[in-house]
Order: C-alpha cells, then sequence, then structure tokens
C-alpha cells in the first residue's frame, strides 16, 4: 500500500485502521488497542538509512463527535518538515505495544504492522518553497 | 494484495485510512470545574452568570459540616442547636447565605463540632517544584447545585456522561491511633473523590420540639393534610410492618387514614434510602493499592436473591461476586430491600502506596445511551453505563454494568435541604450526619452513608477537574501529556523505549 506526501510538507497525516475482514473478535482488538503505545519508523528504500526512528505514533478514536457506544481507533503519525524533506520512496512500520487489559505491568503483545503488504511512502518532489515567519 | 477470507486466520492488521477528518474534538464548555486547592478552593472556571440567590435558613443544614461560624452565644436571636453527643452549638437562624453573581463552584475544608473527630490539612507542602495539600484526617466538599434556585454550576445529570480528574499526591500520612474518621469507620480509608448526597435527611419524621423551633425561629411549617395512597411506597408501621393505605401529613409526621384523627397510626416512611438512590458514589484506593469505587442504587426490582438487613450492614458485610475471569476487577454487594451497595475495584494492587509520587487519576462515566430532556432513560438498562478509571492516563479499570449515578435532592421541603444534595468532596467520602445538629437532641436517626462513605485519603491533593462529558482515552492521555513535566508523572510512552516498570 502507497502512502503519497509531498517534499517539506506535513500534511496528510498518515493514518492506519484496523482492517475489519468479518472477524467477530475486533472489538477486543480495538480495547486492547486504545491502552496500547505505538511507534513509527520509516527508512530509505534503497539506502536503508532512516529518516524516522522509531518515534512516537499516536493512537486516537476514529469519530471522537460521533455519539456510539463503538469506538474504533486509528494509528497515525504526521510527519515534520525534516522528515519529508528528500524525495524518494521509503518503507514505513508502525510497532503497536499491547498491554494486558488493565494491566500496565503485563505486555500483551507486539505487533508491527501493517502485517501482509509492505508500507510505501512516496515522498514527492515538489517546487512550492514557503516559509512560515 | 486483495484481502479474502484465508487471511482470517492471521493476526488484525492495519490498513491506510483516507478519512481527512478531524480525530479532535472541542469539549471546552464542558471543563466546568478546575481547582488548584493550593492556590484557591473556587473554580477558576464555570462563572455564575445568574443573579444573587439567597440561601435563607442555612444555620439549619450549613453547620452540620461547619459550613459557617459559631454563633455568639450572647446574640439574641441565638438558639441552641446540639450536636448528637451533646456538644452545644448557638445558631443564629438569621443568617443568611448569599450565592453571588460572578461565584463559582467552591469547595470548603470540613471541620466540626463535635470533637470526637479531626479533619486536619496541612497546607503548601512541597514536591518537586509544585505544592500540594496532604490531608491528615481532612478533606473539602462543596456544593455544586441548590435544589429549585437558579445555582448549577454542574449538571446533575449530563447528556453523555461525566469525567472527574484528580491530581494527589503520595504516600500517605500514617496516624493509628489519631482521633480520624478512618479509625472509627474501618473500611472506608482512601476515598479520594466522591459525588452525591452530602447527608441523608435529618428532618424526617419530624418531632414536637422541632416542630416548634422551626415554626417560632424559622418560620417553617411543617407538611400538613394530603391524602396519599401509600402503594409501592417503603412505608411501615412504627418501622416494622409494611403499611398499604391511604396515609395523611400531621404535624409533619405521617399518620395512617385519609385524614389526621385519634384513631391515626403513627407511619415510619424510609425515605432515608429513596435519598440515596443513584445519589452516592466514591473513588477509593484501598490500603493495599487497589482502586476502584463504591456506589448506592436501588435493588433490583425483580431481584429475588437474599437480603441483608439495613440496620446491620457494615463494610464487612460485603458479599464477593464470584470471579469473572474475562474481567480484571472483582465486584462485591451488599443487597438490601431497599438499595445495594456495590464495590468494585481492581483484582490486584497497582499503586505503591509508600512512594513519593504525584499521581493524575481520572474517573470517567459513559451512558449506554445519550440522556436529553425530552427522555427521562429512568428505567432498566438505560441507566447503565461504563465506569472507567484511569491512572496517569493508563486504563485501569472498566465496568461495563455499572448502574448510572443521578445526583438528586432529598425527598424533603427545599428549606430544610439547601447545601446538602448535590455534593462533590474531593480528598474524601462524606462524614454524613456525624457532626450535624439537632433542633431535638433526643432524636435519634439510624443512618447508612457514613458507614460506608465517612472516610479520607490520607495522602496529598492538589488539582480537581469536572468535566460535563466522558473524555475518551485519547484525550485523558493528551491532558495527562500535558501536566507530565509539571508533576514528573510516569506514563507510557511509544518510541525507541517503552518503559512499564514503577509506573504507579
Amino acid at each position: 500500500m502507497i502512502f503519497s506526501i509531498r517534499q517539506n510538507s506535513t500534511l496528510p497525516t498518515l493514518k492506519m485502521k484496523v482492517l475489519k475482514d468479518g472477524r467477530h473478535d475486533f472489538r477486543h482488538f480495538e480495547e486492547l488497542l486504545e491502552n496500547s503505545v505505538a511507534t513509527f519508523a520509516m527508512k530509505d528504500q534503497e539506502t536503508g538509512i532512516y529518516k524516522v526512528a522509531n518515534k512516537e505514533a499516536k493512537v486516537v478514536l476514529e469519530k471522537p463527535c460521533e455519539e456510539t457506544s463503538e469506538k474504533n481507533y486509528i494509528v497515525t503519525y504526521q510527519l515534520t518538515k525534516e522528515e519529508t524533506n528528500k524525495p524518494g520512496i521509503f518503507l514505513g512500520e508502525f510497532k503497536i505495544t499491547l498491554f494486558d487489559l488493565y494491566d500496565p505491568t503485563k505486555v500483551y503483545g507486539e505487533l508491527i504492522a501493517p502485517i501482509h503488504e509492505q508500507l510505501y511512502i512516496h515522498i514527492l518532489d515538489s517546487f512550492v518553497k514557503t516559509d512560515i515567519v | 494484495m486483495r484481502y479474502n477470507e484465508s487471511y482470517k486466520n492471521d493476526y488484525f492488521d492495519l490498513t491506510i485510512s483516507n478519512d481527512s477528518r478531524d480525530f479532535e474534538r472541542d469539549y471546552s464548555d464542558c471543563d466546568l470545574i478546575n481547582i488548584d486547592v493550593t492556590k484557591s478552593l473556587c473554580s477558576i472556571k464555570n462563572r455564575y452568570e445568574g443573579s444573587d440567590v439567597t440561601i435563607d435558613n442555612i444555620t439549619l443544614t450549613g453547620y452540620d459540616n461547619y459550613f459557617l461560624n459559631h454563633s455568639d452565644k450572647q446574640d439574641p436571636d441565638a438558639i441552641i442547636q446540639k450536636t448528637s453527643n451533646d456538644v452545644e452549638v448557638f445558631s443564629n437562624p438569621t443568617i443568611n447565605y448569599v450565592v453571588e453573581k460572578g461565584d463559582t463552584f467552591c469547595l470548603h475544608p470540613v471541620s466540626g463540632y463535635t470533637g470526637l473527630y479531626t479533619y486536619n490539612i496541612e497546607l503548601n507542602k512541597l514536591d518537586r517544584g509544585q505544592y500540594y495539600n496532604h490531608l491528615k484526617g481532612g478533606f473539602y466538599q462543596g456544593f455544586f447545585k441548590i435544589n429549585n434556585q437558579p445555582v448549577e454550576w454542574f449538571p446533575h445529570r449530563a447528556k453523555l456522561g461525566w469525567t472527574a480528574n484528580k491530581v494527589i499526591h503520595l504516600p500517605l500520612h500514617n496516624d493509628p491511633n489519631g482521633k480520624l474518621l478512618n479509625n472509627n469507620y474501618p473500611g472506608n480509608e482512601g476515598f479520594i473523590f466522591y459525588l452525591g448526597t452530602r447527608a441523608e435527611n435529618k428532618f424526617s419524621d419530624l418531632t414536637d420540639i422541632e416542630i416548634s423551633k422551626l415554626d417560632e425561629h424559622y418560620s417553617i411549617k411543617p407538611k400538613e393534610g394530603k391524602a396519599i395512597y401509600s402503594y409501592k411506597e417503603p412505608i411501615t408501621l412504627n418501622g416494622i410492618d409494611r403499611y398499604i393505605g391511604y396515609y395523611t401529613f400531621h404535624n409533619g409526621s405521617m399518620y395512617s387514614g385519609r385524614s389526621y384523627t385519634v384513631d391515626s397510626k403513627p407511619l415510619k416512611y424510609h425515605e432515608e434510602y429513596k435519598d440515596l438512590d443513584y445519589n452516592a458514589i466514591g473513588v477509593r484506593i484501598t490500603e493495599d493499592g487497589r482502586i476502584g469505587y463504591r456506589a448506592i442504587y436501588p435493588t433490583d426490582k425483580c431481584y429475588t436473591g437474599s437480603t441483608q438487613d439495613v440496620t446491620g450492614i457494615t463494610t464487612n458485610s460485603f458479599i464477593t461476586e464470584p470471579d469473572d475471569q474475562c474481567k480484571n476487577h472483582s465486584v462485591s454487594k451488599i443487597v438490601t430491600k431497599h438499595m445495594t451497595i456495590e464495590e468494585c475495584y481492581t483484582k490486584k494492587p497497582i499503586i505503591n502506596l509508600n512512594e513519593n509520587k504525584f499521581l493524575h487519576i481520572s474517573t470517567v462515566f459513559e451512558r449506554d445511551f445519550p440522556y436529553n430532556t425530552d427522555c427521562e432513560l429512568k428505567y432498566g438498562d438505560y441507566k447503565k453505563g461504563t465506569l472507567s478509571i484511569y491512572i496517569n492516563g493508563f486504563l485501569v479499570l472498566r465496568n461495563h454494568d455499572f448502574i448510572e449515578i443521578i445526583t438528586h435532592a432529598l425527598d424533603e421541603q427545599d428549606e430544610l435541604q439547601k447545601t446538602v444534595p448535590y455534593n462533590i468532596s474531593f480528598g474524601g467520602g462524606t462524614q454524613n450526619l456525624i457532626e450535624a445538629t439537632y433542633l431535638d437532641n433526643t432524636k435519634k436517626i439510624d443512618t447508612v452513608l457514613e458507614r460506608f462513605f465517612a472516610g479520607t485519603f490520607m495522602g496529598g491533593v492538589k488539582d480537581l477537574q469536572m468535566l460535563c462529558v466522558p473524555l475518551y482515552t485519547m484525550e485523558i492521555k493528551e491532558i495527562v501529556k500535558s501536566i507530565k513535566p509539571k508533576y514528573g508523572l510516569r506514563t507510557i510512552n511509544g518510541g525507541r523505549k517503552v518503559f512499564i516498570n514503577k509506573l504507579f
């Protein structure tokens, strides 16, 4: 899967949601995700040099303004200008540390996602130059 | 790659979302109470914009928690009120309390007259450059609404739920021989927050002396007349046999019959239990470091199991429900015919009470169904919701079967209950009528509340924040993140190293 962003920009934010493939137990995973911590890493596909070295990602609610008891969570990372200053193709990975529900001293497991596909981050060349002063 | 049935054996995966909506909401309108007890006991937010409201006869109820100072014995208007252990208090019935335009919700340090208990608070202790007040028997209390008056700093029932954020400080002060509520009411120590009625009704079943004094000094007449049929009401003949039939008020007391005659029999209306229904919840840290809550709600009418008698129940009467392996909390209950007292704690101790540190504790109630003025949502499952407790932004307890707390007024005339219901305590539960003053000292009231909520937290307190919306986990984490450097809070963060030891 491909996420595209222009050089020197910070938007769009990279957002990853749980793939619901008809499983009945996704609610349990959402609860685990709610109390998890996430880390994001991104490296150059050609050189293997890390552009983002294990920085904290956010786990957020998908629809915070909807009055419903159903809650779905999204893992997000907003790239900085420094992280998008070089055009190219990068590989991205999220590492999500899941805890035993309600027990912060026990790790339920560590999930590196996406699992089935590589996450390619295309930083496309840009010729717009602006500075915020 | 397309996903198909074969992938269902694998673990959950993530995929890119193209949702461009914001993942943040603005809940600032619901951020109603913000108090740093080391700076001011009044909230810096939620200004009251109405006109002045005068609370007449505050001495009838305000003295109960030392809300007002003593009156001078020489005062020509002074009348004697007595506490349950015969301490005389000179009360001036003409004293009023004025809620002025621009006032906000305020906490008051609790104190008392009886001399049986001390309510000490050591002010402005310092740790990590931050001041906190160390509770050594004392705690804070304040009313957030006055019944039938335009004073309401926090809704008695918020549309979706509510959140209470507290910053507290450890370790605990130890005083096993002190004159403390904790030492007289074992099993109640560790209450850090309480929401509900401050006390039960001390004016139920008025005596002749009370009727006389209320009339003479306060111009308050007792209830009179009104033939009411008592079906389904918890009325008994002299507190023993259930009474079904018409009853009427005479001189403020209840009697059988459509109107009072010499043949009418006195009735006892167990209104004190009705006053407690949905009207008391306390968040508590136990001596061994578990955290949870204790709450009161009416016993389900369809309940057919065994019950305990209200008069004999104590904190030793809780019966723990069978362990549910799928839940990380344990539930214990005292079921009586009138009400159920429920407590729920984490299964394991999770707080080290001996370390020197600040902790951020959030209590969040989220209703299963949103409430608004068109829909009362009074019955059955509609009153249920989820109660969650977080420490430093980490979810440690979640009960999906929590019965909603709906703070409400007492079943009493408004004049006789001002500042009593709709209370919030910080650093303690509630002392109920332990320090109450009585117009008739011969009157004995069998009360329940102090047996389960008269207790205090013996650590430090710093901030109290109340919101009329249930915050999401992510929002609580953001709040904790913003104050983490200030208080040195230990949180779990993503990154190269994830620290999970010695968090709380």
